[in-house]
């Protein structure tokens, strides 16, 4: 899947990158609607926090707007590009906020708690907070992958030329992310498993 | 990609980008990028082409406008005595320093000390020595820029 939040007419991301170089303003517009969505959606998973999200979102749009003449659609699309350089000053914000990737419980979960979610069940709430949290705890260069092509869908292709790397790394490295999570996931299983006997117990 | 829902994992892995395939950042992201692009490329609004009669007219008001404040200025000039910091931290005044509050913009206030010398640097007078403080309040923006300085004396 490519992307997304598409708004306006279906000119191509190209021609809009060239009509902004050249300071079309409805151009500009049209891109941040087109793709700001994936971008903050990105950058919320890897950061866990809606407002960092909002930075990362604003940052990356900045960049294109004074470097949109910079970009070479022929090497590489241009979702490629924003999620690349979202990666890049994710990863600088986390570098320099450690707090944001040292959560896994319940910081975390309050964190997520104040995005509404009303239409889903709370069981299913609970599971996807849960899986929210784990994907957090992951090192960064495993989170990275499950959310770009577990949750955004990317190709394997597209996601490797974003991070910068071989198709078989990504492959890898989303193999061994399933692969903890999964554990993680099995292990607040347990562990909610045992808090409801006690409290049965308690009972 | 993930759609083997045999797979508890995977199956939790579309619930989840199921459950937020519709969110996005919030309106303001978009208002403050756009004034940024606004800043860098000058206003968005193509200058209005005025007809031969609001030309006209727009002459006539900028000259009635003209001739009041001349004799105004007139007036005060020979009623007051010159006084250039009475408008600085003589009054709370606010000082707008960079866009303009939007309608509906919620913002903050910034109470803060700061050095006189850095205001003076800022191109803001006040009658405070430039080795004192002064209590500034600070009107932040929703994009984190400041709208406007209010000085206490």
């Amino acid at each position: 899947m490519q992307d997304i939040d598409t708004v306006g007419p279906a000119e191509s991301d190209q021609a809009l990158v060239a009509r902004t170089a050249a300071g079309d303003r409805e151009a500009f517009a049209t891109l941040y609607r087109r793709h700001q969505g994936a971008i903050f959606r990105f950058a919320r998973l890897m950061t866990g926090s809606p407002s960092a999200a909002e930075d990362i979102v604003q940052e990356v749009f900045l960049v294109l707007m004074k470097d949109a003449a910079r970009y070479e659609a022929q090497r590489a699309a241009l979702t490629t590009y924003l999620f690349g350089m979202a990666r890049r000053v994710t990863r600088r914000r986390l570098r320099r906020e450690r707090r944001f990737v040292d959560i896994g419980t319940s910081r975390g979960a309050s964190r997520w708690s104040v995005m509404p979610d009303v239409s889903a069940s709370l069981e299913r709430r609970d599971a996807l907070q849960q899986l929210r949290c784990a994907i957090l705890s992951l090192p960064s260069r495993y989170r990275e992958v499950v959310v770009l092509c577990d949750l955004q869908a990317l190709p394997y292709e597209t996601a490797a030329a974003s991070i910068g790397c071989a198709v078989g790394t990504i492959r890898s490295r989303l193999h061994r992310a399933r692969q903890l999570l999964a554990t993680k996931l099995r292990r607040v299983d347990r562990a909610h498993g045992v808090a409801r006997a006690a409290m049965r117990c308690a009972v | 990609m993930t759609n083997q829902h045999d797979d508890p994992l995977a199956a939790l892995l579309d619930a989840l980008r199921d459950a937020e395939s519709g969110d996005a950042a919030p309106p303001h992201i978009e208002t403050a990028l756009m004034r940024a692009w606004d800043a860098a490329h000058g206003s968005h609004t193509p200058p209005a082409r005025l007809s031969a009669v609001s030309r006209f007219a727009s002459l006539a008001a900028g000259a009635v406008v003209a001739a009041g404040l001349t004799l105004l200025g007139g007036h005060l000039r020979s009623a007051t005595a010159v006084r250039p910091s009475l408008a600085t931290a003589a009054s709370p005044t606010v000082i707008l320093v960079g866009e303009p509050i939007l309608d509906g913009e919620h913002v903050r206030l910034v109470r803060m000390r700061m050095p006189a010398a850095t205001l003076h640097a800022l191109g803001v007078r006040t009658t405070a020595l430039a080795t004192s403080d002064v209590d500034v309040d600070v009107v932040v923006g929703e994009d984190g820029v400041a709208r406007g300085l209010s000085l206490n004396p």
